[in-house]
């Protein structure tokens, strides 16, 4: 089954990065670039997410929120430019799975891709 | 709120051997350190060289008088908030508009009485300190403001920088002439990520020389403990 990402990232520059790192690494990646663009164009098959905090509209912390409620398995991870705006016990109460400030080394957001995908189909062997 | 034997006080009086001498044992009595002046001249001289926390200032000294002291030394840009009490037989209205106008923080009329020169002192002491303390928070305040937003602006274009080179060196051989360019642009990348790290980590106020008369906030000392 093909591996997809979501990505949702107000900025372009950095989508486009993300976009391509991902697809390098052989995953189909998704792109949004708003809360409300993300909750569009979510599939049921898209598992593994990473998601910009600060976003124009509803911010990634809601967004989380909604995706958990349609994605209770789904491996949710946040990127955030600024630590401080939100707190870690808002990130791990909206159900974030786990948490990377920007700059983030690419290498790191591959291992939690591929852990996220390892997890999510050991479980659905179960 | 403050430890005596961390403040010292100076006591102008040219009464050396019996109003300075008076002065000066109510006020070690409580715990107090002291430096004495017997003349206006002196008092200047003294407060520049031992930077008291606080001056008792007799009114009527020779040559110089203390409202004059008074004038001079807040004419010096750091011994504005320094607490300045003056001591004065002389409680007319003239004499008392004259030294608040100079800049004393109190007064205290001769003979001075002890209770109320300990309170007074307090008093000008933990104002200053509270002040100092409001001083402290509102420049924390602005700081943590305005890393705040320099981060945010920051990270993301370092986000970027150092994806995209990440990127590139894993197509690149290390033997390629290009890597180690590629390598320094990546690792520099993250190293601001790390200062902008700090920044964000900022909980206190405390700066380091910079050039000659400018100081500039110390990232590493300001910074919550990891």
């Amino acid at each position: 089954m093909e591996r997809k990402i979501l990505v949702v990232d107000d900025e372009v520059v950095i989508r486009e990065m993300l976009n391509k790192a991902f697809t390098k690494m052989g995953y189909k990646v998704v792109l949004a670039a708003s809360a409300e663009e993300a909750l569009e164009i979510l599939q049921p098959d898209t598992q593994v997410m990473f998601l910009d905090l600060k976003l124009p509209g509803m911010d990634g912390i809601e967004l989380c929120r909604r995706i958990r409620q349609i994605h209770p398995v789904a491996c949710i991870f946040a990127i955030t430019g600024y630590a401080s705006l939100f707190e870690l016990s808002d990130c791990r109460e909206a159900g974030f799975d786990d948490y990377f400030t920007k700059p983030v080394k690419l290498e790191m957001l591959f291992i939690a891709a591929q852990t996220a995908f390892e997890k999510i189909e050991r479980w659905k062997k179960k | 709120m403050f430890d005596p034997a961390s403040i010292t006080i100076l006591i102008v009086d040219d009464d050396v051997f019996f109003s300075q001498e008076i002065t000066r044992h109510i006020i070690e009595n409580q715990g107090y350190k002291t430096i004495c002046a017997a003349s206006g001249e002196e008092c200047i001289r003294k407060t520049l060289s031992s930077k008291p926390d606080l001056i008792l200032l007799d009114i009527n000294l020779p040559e110089i008088n203390g409202i004059e002291v008074c004038k001079k030394l807040r004419s010096e840009e750091n011994l504005k908030d320094l607490p300045i009490i003056f001591v004065t037989g002389n409680t007319e209205d003239e004499t008392l508009q004259a030294a608040f106008e100079a800049g004393g923080t109190d007064y205290i009329s001769k003979p001075i009485n002890r209770i109320e020169i300990l309170a007074r002192v307090k008093n000008a002491l933990s104002q200053k300190i509270m002040q100092q303390n409001l001083l402290e928070k509102e420049k924390l305040t602005s700081v943590l403001e305005l890393a705040g937003a320099v981060c945010h602006e920051l990270n993301q274009p370092l986000h970027a920088i150092s994806g995209y080179s990440e990127l590139l060196l894993l197509d690149v051989d290390e033997s390629h002439p290009r890597y180690k360019a590629i390598k320094t642009i990546n690792d520099q990348a993250l190293r601001m990520g790390e200062i902008t790290a700090k920044l964000m980590k900022i909980t206190r106020y405390e700066t380091r020389k910079y050039l000659s008369n400018t100081n500039i906030i110390d990232i590493d000392k300001s910074c919550a403990d990891d």
